[in-house]
């Protein structure tokens, strides 16, 4: 009896030393996972309608009722800044996945056959990474007219060249081992060998670079939509509810100083996923 | 060596057109109709035609495009579309204000930068390197424009610390460089130096601690490879001390990436001016661009972009020629 509950206590405190550790471990996941909640469902953070005008109560500081207070139209703040959310990070994943979806094909088939593809695409990353991207966004953005849209299309057109360095880099190398040399041997296409063969080895680095990359597409998202490029009012986007803001700095300290905490929060999230997926790739290698 | 100077020469020249054929295609083919922009919103079938003609934007997309190019060759950026004014002298005007933003932002962070990139790397893993590696995320994650907003809100307006707009309170200082602080050093006009280094902190502060951290990182990373290196060792084991080592040996071969990437986070400050000079209202080519944005005024918004690049091509260059004279294993290899 008395040997049974010894045993039964050591193990359950080996299981609450399996729980930390496995929390320690996995940790950010718990990260991802609150913010796709936020992302897909919104209404679960913030019940208030992140449009509903409310004129009576404008530029309301921050109480019980308002948790970030309220805007110039009587808005629930703590509501836009959660959908805003949806509009900032989530289309910055959207941006990021699609350049590295482009960069990954153009890079890959570009190291595969070398040649004039080759050597243009080099040439054409030449110029797109030899420039501020953030100017070139705003030539982009602004010839195509504002809008979300556009600003998606700006920053894809401006991140993919990166991916596609990164790729052809990595199939160069890896292209020369033997087991791509056996694919050709019995008779695998190039796509399939791209496909099967190579994108198994590219993911951990590229899994680590586009977590990386969100935060930047967060920062250079919302940069556009506080110039007026990107999201248009009234959707809560961001980087446009703090261009908002800046007219009534003198009486809204709220208004100016809180939404800019979530951007920070995305960004600061990003990069720990990035650095938390970067040792796992180095300790699974080593 | 001249054949590695004329490498990097005609690839500058390359970028330059690349960019220069871009903005083109931005600004002549891609909008859907530049003159009913030009025309105003009211304007008729007839104005609009009428607009366009006298821009010449009624003529073949090639005729344009060498009428583009031979423009600024000459230094000719066009007529803006909003102030019908010529865009070249416009933007000249504004430079200097940016220039001055941008100089004292890029020499602060460089010092700064790899200063604190070296300490992170020397007291690897002890409490200071764990500071500057909260202090590089957190100063990376910052959305810049939130920053100085914020900055401005908290330190201007609430404690009244500094000036929050602007380049000057008191009349500017005789025109001799554009830089209001070497300006009034130079005509002798003491408290308008005062005045233009106090406009200058907030903005300053702000694009320091968004680039600081990329240059504080690549330090570290660049200098911890280095220490692993056997002539380290060898310098140690001969009895040569911690600074003589860190400063003379690591220091010296580490320091070539960071260079290199210096030039380049050049570019990337005179971008990120842009949303930098829209909150301090700093009357720089950043303001310019902006207004010129509100308007659609798409020969403006790309003489900005090529001014940039220009900007940022000649000192990628500089960097280039810099290069071998640090570094004597380049001189060897080139």
């Amino acid at each position: 009896m008395i040997a049974d509950t010894t045993q039964g206590t050591r193990v359950s405190a080996e299981r609450r030393v399996n729980a930390v550790e496995v929390a320690s471990r996995w940790w950010p996941l718990g990260l991802i996972a609150i913010w796709l909640v936020i992302i897909v469902v919104p209404g679960l953070v913030a019940p208030q309608d992140p449009l509903a005008l409310n004129l009576q109560s404008t530029l309301a500081p921050p109480s019980a009722q308002h948790l970030f207070g309220t805007d110039q139209a009587g808005r629930d703040l703590w509501a836009r800044c959660v959908w805003g959310v949806r509009y900032s990070l989530g289309v910055s994943i959207l941006i990021v996945v699609g350049a590295a979806t482009i960069g990954t094909i153009i890079g890959g088939v570009a190291g595969l056959f070398r040649g004039p593809i080759d050597a243009l695409l080099m040439r054409t990353t030449d110029v797109f990474l030899a420039f501020p991207y953030l100017i070139l966004a705003i030539a982009i953005a602004s010839a195509v007219g504002p809008g979300l849209t556009t600003v998606v299309v700006a920053l894809t057109a401006v991140w993919w060249p990166g991916y596609a360095r990164m790729v052809r880099g990595q199939v160069l190398a890896l292209k020369e081992l033997p087991f791509v040399e056996g694919a050709r041997a019995a008779g695998t296409s190039t796509l399939m060998i791209l496909l099967r063969h190579l994108l198994p080895h590219l993911l951990p680095q590229l899994s680590a670079r586009v977590s990386m990359d969100v935060g930047y597409a967060v920062l250079a998202l919302t940069g556009l939509s506080f110039l007026g490029l990107g999201a248009q009012p009234p959707t809560p986007e961001l980087g446009a509810i703090i261009a908002e803001a800046h007219s009534h700095l003198l009486v809204a300290w709220w208004f100016t100083t809180l939404p800019g905490l979530f951007v920070l929060a995305a960004v600061l999230s990003s990069m720990v996923v990035s650095d938390w997926l970067e040792t796992r790739n180095k300790s699974s290698f080593a | 060596m001249a054949y590695y100077l004329l490498r990097r020469l005609v690839g500058a020249v390359a970028v330059l057109f690349g960019v220069v054929t871009g903005t083109f295609v931005l600004s002549h083919v891609i909008p859907s109709c530049p003159a009913c922009a030009v025309a105003g919103l009211r304007a008729g079938p007839e104005q609009v035609k009428a607009a366009a003609h006298s821009l010449g934007l009624d003529r073949p997309v090639w005729d344009q495009y060498a009428t583009y190019i031979s423009g600024l060759a000459h230094g000719d950026f066009g007529i803006s579309y909003a102030s019908r004014q010529p865009i070249g002298p416009a933007i000249l005007s504004a430079l200097p204000a940016t220039l001055e933003l941008v100089f004292y932002s890029f020499f602060i962070y460089a010092v700064l930068g790899v200063g604190l990139g070296l300490v992170w790397a020397w007291r690897d893993n002890r409490p200071e390197s764990h500071l500057i590696r909260l202090l590089s995320m957190v100063g990376t994650a910052l959305p810049v424009f939130w920053f100085a907003m914020v900055m401005q809100l908290w330190l201007g307006l609430r404690m009244g610390w500094f000036p929050i707009t602007g380049r000057m309170q008191l009349d500017p200082p005789a025109n001799i460089t554009g830089f209001y602080t070497i300006d009034s050093l130079l005509t002798g006009n003491f408290p308008a130096f005062i005045d233009a280094s106090w406009h200058l902190v907030l903005p300053v502060i702000a694009l320091v601690i968004w680039q600081f951290a990329v240059a504080a990182r690549l330090t570290q990373k660049s200098v911890l490879e280095e220490m692993r290196m056997p002539y380290v060792r060898t310098a140690i084991a001969k009895g040569a001390g911690t600074r003589r080592v860190m400063l003379g040996h690591v220091f010296r071969n580490a320091i070539n990436p960071v260079i290199t990437m210096l030039g380049l986070q050049f570019g990337w400050l005179l971008g990120g001016t842009v949303l930098v000079e829209v909150v301090f209202s700093w009357p720089g080519i950043g303001i310019y661009m902006y207004n010129a944005l509100q308007t659609f005024d798409f020969p403006a918004i790309m003489a900005v972009t090529v001014i940039i690049t220009i900007g940022f091509v000649v000192v990628n260059l500089i960097v280039d020629f810099v290069y071998p004279i640090v570094d004597p294993r380049i001189r060897a290899l080139a």
